[in-house]
């Protein structure tokens, strides 16, 4: 018997595209910089105005501190326009030799390398950070202060871009990765929130399940998960996104299946099923706002690969879904599953 | 320790460069003289059965070549061959590569595996060499045993044509249960039949792993459904197993106590994803989910199987559980091999 379903399923992205940041501001340029440490440096108050000046990035050591080695602060003021205010945003802060600490605004926005005594270079890495929203001043002035460690060789910021960039995958409002109960087989079942399923294995979401116990499994598994969903969040309108997913997928939420991604009539040889992101609707009557939910998913993978596999994975505001499916609409070329949309705006889905 | 490397290295190299022969030994060589008649009665297959007076005929060759030319119709061929004590516990095959055009093979008597169709619904089978797994309740070990094969020719070269007769070892992972023997069975595609509950005491009996039609459905294609009740070692409680189905012709799909853990072909999902159709010639391994394990009663197995056309049914094994670990062993052996053939 064939039923239509009149699908609550709303968007389906490619996160390769996803992946690419944009740059919305270089910071490459004269910064101000002083040898030695002190915590103070990080505040943004701090007055640096007879700081000596210095190029970013290159090592210290060509720019007039010739065999310096040890602690550096470098700071610099830059306006973060209004218009970044609806984007996920990223500094960029290129490689730095060895160990950094990037503090924006007096916070702590990310590290890599480890400071002496336990003394570890991070020297080929780049430095990306997510830049927290709740931190950043958009509109006004904005203070990054870097300290740096160069245990030998040349130091500093020597290379790469630096600025801040901007990605179309937004930020969460309330990430649910980690560790989920899992199953493989089928069951309609498991979609209940009274089910048992404390003698699930656990398994890490996302990750392939190949790597997490269960190589070579093809087929159905079902993944599970309680969240709370907090009362404050309702007006947000929180949209569940499950990154991508290998290969199909049927979404259940306090046992109402409320989307699924999979080959159908419509979509055919447009895409593959698992390169896309999940986006699915909470319907409102359904959550139970300030209370536990069930989140229980349903695969099925053809062959290799499968599982929940790549985030993020999380509660989204539905202004923040609706900036990645306007920028997906409105540049169709990004994709190449423009006709995708066309299948999601008719919201139908007959299976 | 260089030395070693290299001698190591050239030892690979000098392996055989067919995979098939890291997993199939032969280990009874049946190429000689069989007994043959090119009468047909069904007492021939009795293990019993005096056929001191039948003709000695080479193996392999057309029958044409050894006495009997451009005959076409049946002939039985008869072995009375010794099985050493020593082969028990091992996976053992009886096995021919070509068979003109139809075979019914019996061990001891009792129907081992049949491939093709006799007449009235004559369907020849020469393109399909025959493996078949020997159950090792029906081997006499330290004694002689016997095989008959019926068979029928309807044109051109008839009987056992070629290939490596023999009995054959096979390297198969370590079972910890055993699953083959005696399954219940029943046509049909009800899905009541997946119940834990179900009364299948009215089913009728199938030897498993064996194609359907030697077991009394000679000529069925179509859906049926296989069950086996089974207890397991409470040991073995919070071990990862997995479930070895061998091969199924054509699709399947496997519930335990009641619930899916997995198939080919017949669950919705796969219908999108363009089967190609050699679900036939794939091994079936499940993971067995630990949650759905009994440990104070039997659990039950059910399997649904769709057959197309030919042989149907859970045709060839091993059928049993193992350990994850054990199992992975296996397939890395597997493809290690596979990894050699491509190089």
């Amino acid at each position: 018997m064939r039923r239509i379903i009149f699908f609550i399923m709303l968007a389906c992205l490619t996160n390769v595209q996803a992946r690419v940041l944009d740059r919305e501001l270089s910071m490459k340029g004269r910064w101000r910089f002083e040898l030695g440490d002190n915590m103070a440096y990080a505040d943004p108050d701090f007055d640096d105005s007879n700081w000596s000046r210095i190029y970013v990035p290159k090592n210290w050591e060509a720019r007039g501190y010739p065999g310096y080695d040890g602690y550096a602060w470098y700071r610099v003021s830059v306006r973060i326009p209004k218009k970044l205010e609806n984007k996920s945003l990223f500094f960029k802060a290129g490689f730095i030799d060895d160990v950094d600490e990037v503090y924006l605004n007096g916070k702590l926005l990310g590290s890599l390398g480890s400071f002496p005594p336990s003394y570890e270079s991070a020297y080929t890495q780049e430095r990306i950070y997510w830049m927290n929203h709740e931190m950043v001043k958009f509109g006004k002035k904005n203070v990054i202060a870097i300290r740096v460690y160069d245990q030998q060789g040349v130091g500093g910021i020597v290379r790469g871009n630096i600025g801040i960039y901007s990605s179309m995958q937004q930020p969460l409002i309330q990430n649910i990765e980690g560790s989920w109960k899992f199953s493989p087989g089928d069951s309609k079942t498991w979609a209940s929130p009274d089910y048992d399923d404390s003698e699930w294995d656990d398994i890490q979401v996302p990750s392939a399940w190949e790597k997490c116990g269960y190589p070579y499994l093809d087929g159905f598994a079902w993944y599970r998960k309680k969240i709370h969903i907090d009362q404050s969040i309702q007006k947000l309108t929180p949209v569940l996104t499950l990154g991508t997913i290998d290969d199909m997928d049927e979404v259940y939420l306090n046992g109402v299946r409320i989307g699924s991604t999979s080959h159908g009539k419509r979509v055919n040889d447009y895409y593959n099923v698992w390169e896309i992101e999940r986006y699915y609707f909470l319907p409102d009557n359904l959550v139970h706002w300030g209370g536990d939910n069930l989140i229980a998913v349903r695969v099925w993978d053809g062959q290799s690969r499968g599982g929940i596999y790549e985030g993020p994975i999380g509660l989204l505001s539905k202004e923040n879904f609706n900036r990645i499916y306007r920028k997906q609409k409105e540049n169709p070329e990004l994709s190449p599953i423009k006709k995708l949309f066309d299948w999601i705006d008719s919201k139908e889905w007959e299976e | 320790m260089r030395s070693l490397l290299i001698a190591a290295c050239i030892s690979l190299m000098l392996q055989p460069c067919f995979a098939f022969d890291r997993f199939y030994t032969k280990v009874i060589d049946l190429n000689i003289k069989w007994q043959f008649t090119n009468t047909d009665k069904p007492e021939y297959a009795q293990k019993d059965y005096n056929d001191s007076s039948w003709d000695k005929i080479n193996v392999p060759g057309p029958w044409e070549l050894f006495g009997y030319p451009n005959y076409d119709g049946y002939g039985w061929y008869r072995m009375h061959v010794f099985i050493p004590s020593d082969l028990r516990g091992k996976y053992l095959y009886f096995h021919f590569e070509r068979g003109d055009d139809v075979d019914f093979t019996y061990w001891n008597g009792k129907p081992l595996q049949s491939r093709g169709e006799f007449p009235p619904r004559y369907d020849t089978a020469f393109d399909q060499p025959r493996w078949y797994p020997i159950p090792e309740s029906f081997i006499r070990f330290g004694e002689k045993n016997v095989i008959a094969v019926r068979m029928y020719d309807a044109v051109g070269e008839g009987g056992i044509c070629g290939g490596n007769v023999g009995i054959w070892e096979r390297k198969i992972p370590k079972i910890l249960l055993d699953l083959s023997g005696q399954w219940r069975f029943k046509k049909g595609t009800r899905t009541v039949y997946a119940d834990e509950n179900l009364n299948d005491s009215g089913w009728s009996k199938i030897l498993v792993p064996a194609n359907w039609e030697s077991q009394g459905s000679e000529g069925y294609d179509g859906h049926a459904w296989y069950r086996k009740d089974f207890r397991l070692d409470r040991n073995l409680k919070g071990e990862q197993l997995i479930l070895m189905l061998g091969k199924i012709d054509d699709y399947d799909e496997v519930f335990l106590n009641g619930v899916h853990i997995g198939g080919h072909g017949l669950a919705n999902h796969q219908k999108a994803t363009n089967a190609t159709g050699t679900y036939f010639d794939v091994e079936r391994y499940y993971y067995i989910p630990k949650h759905l394990l009994h440990w104070n009663k039997d659990n039950v197995l059910s399997v649904h199987v769709q057959d197309f056309q030919k042989t149907g049914g859970i045709y060839d094994g091993p059928v049993g559980i193992l350990s994850q670990k054990d199992w992975l062993d296996y397939m890395n052996m597997i493809n290690a091999s596979k990894n050699y053939l491509e190089e």
